[in-house]
């Protein structure tokens, strides 16, 4: 089983938003819920919003009309771009690291 | 009970924070239990968010304030805090900060310097209100006593505590005449900003 990530970019509260929105629009809950689910990280709703708040004044992420008090948020095209950009950086640093800690 | 709690957690973030995210964030902390982690981390977060939207000069005034305190209890003493390099930097550090956050011209750093002092003081001029009203008698010690005269022999020494005790109008006035120099270090703090990060402002916040 995998270790959950506690530090790292991988546990990056913006970083894990923007992964959960790549897949559609989710409400705060249902991103609580995936970031659970796929990275093992429990966003705390304080740490959950700040980053969501962050995200919006970055034009990374759009809040859309609910219907309840919770918004759905979508991802941006600009957000799209800057996560793809960030997680290939990131697989590059992953492909080196894990080939030298392979033994020869 | 538990609305009441959530509305309490809430209440730490800036209004216009909450406009945008209040209901939101309530749903959430209404629809599971709420921990003392889940509690710590909202509070954390609402501080994070009023950090954000406070200005400078009033984050490190509010600082300073307790500080401003315990020197005016302490040393008995209006000026020893604004005359020290202690205070000096932060109105540097002030007005460096100011012009991080909002970028603009200097005489921005150099106003937040003047209302950092303007928060600073209030110590003092409360000192000066409760000697006006009769219920304080501040007696500035003499290491401290920034007034001096000659005596007969022609030489420069401080006046004895006995026989100055400062008047309650300068104590409730002393702290305008660090305005000046507080501008003045305010907007060296702007220049240095403007050294160190050519580039401008950080991103606006929600307000």
């Amino acid at each position: 089983m995998a270790r959950k990530p506690k530090t790292g970019p991988a546990s990056d509260p913006e970083l894990l938003i923007l992964s959960s929105l790549a897949s559609g629009p989710k409400h705060g809950y249902a991103i609580m819920g995936d970031v659970e689910a796929f990275a093992g990280v429990t966003l705390g709703p304080g740490t959950l919003y700040t980053a969501i708040t962050r995200l919006v004044e970055k034009e990374l992420i759009a809040p859309q009309a609910g219907a309840g008090r919770q918004r759905p948020y979508k991802l941006t095209a600009e957000g799209a771009t800057g996560l793809a950009d960030q997680l290939n950086a990131m697989r590059r640093v992953a492909v080196v690291g894990l080939r030298r800690l392979r033994p020869a | 009970m538990k609305k009441s709690i959530v509305n309490a957690l809430l209440s730490f973030y800036p209004r216009g924070w909450r406009r945008e995210y209040g209901p939101e964030i309530a749903d959430i902390l209404l629809s599971r239990p709420l921990t003392t982690g889940i509690i710590a981390n909202v509070l954390s977060n609402g501080l994070r968010q009023r950090v954000l939207v406070t200005e400078p000069s009033t984050i490190l005034g509010l600082m300073l304030l307790p500080i401003a305190a315990y020197w005016l209890v302490h040393d008995q003493s209006i000026v020893s805090l604004q005359t020290s390099n202690l205070y000096v930097l932060f109105l540097i550090g002030c007005g460096l900060w100011t012009h991080l956050r909002y970028g603009g011209a200097l005489s921005r750093s150099g106003r937040a310097g003047v209302k950092l002092s303007v928060i600073a003081g209030i110590p003092v001029m409360a000192a000066g209100l409760l000697m006006l009203s009769g219920i304080l008698d501040l007696h500035a010690a003499q290491d401290h006593c920034w007034i001096r005269v000659s005596d007969s022999s022609d030489l420069l020494r401080p006046i004895q505590t006995a026989t100055c005790p400062p008047a309650a109008w300068g104590v409730l006035i002393a702290p305008v005449f660090v305005l000046p120099a507080s501008w003045l270090w305010g907007m060296l703090g702007g220049f240095l900003a403007r050294w160190i990060a050519p580039g401008g402002a950080r991103p606006s916040v929600v307000k």
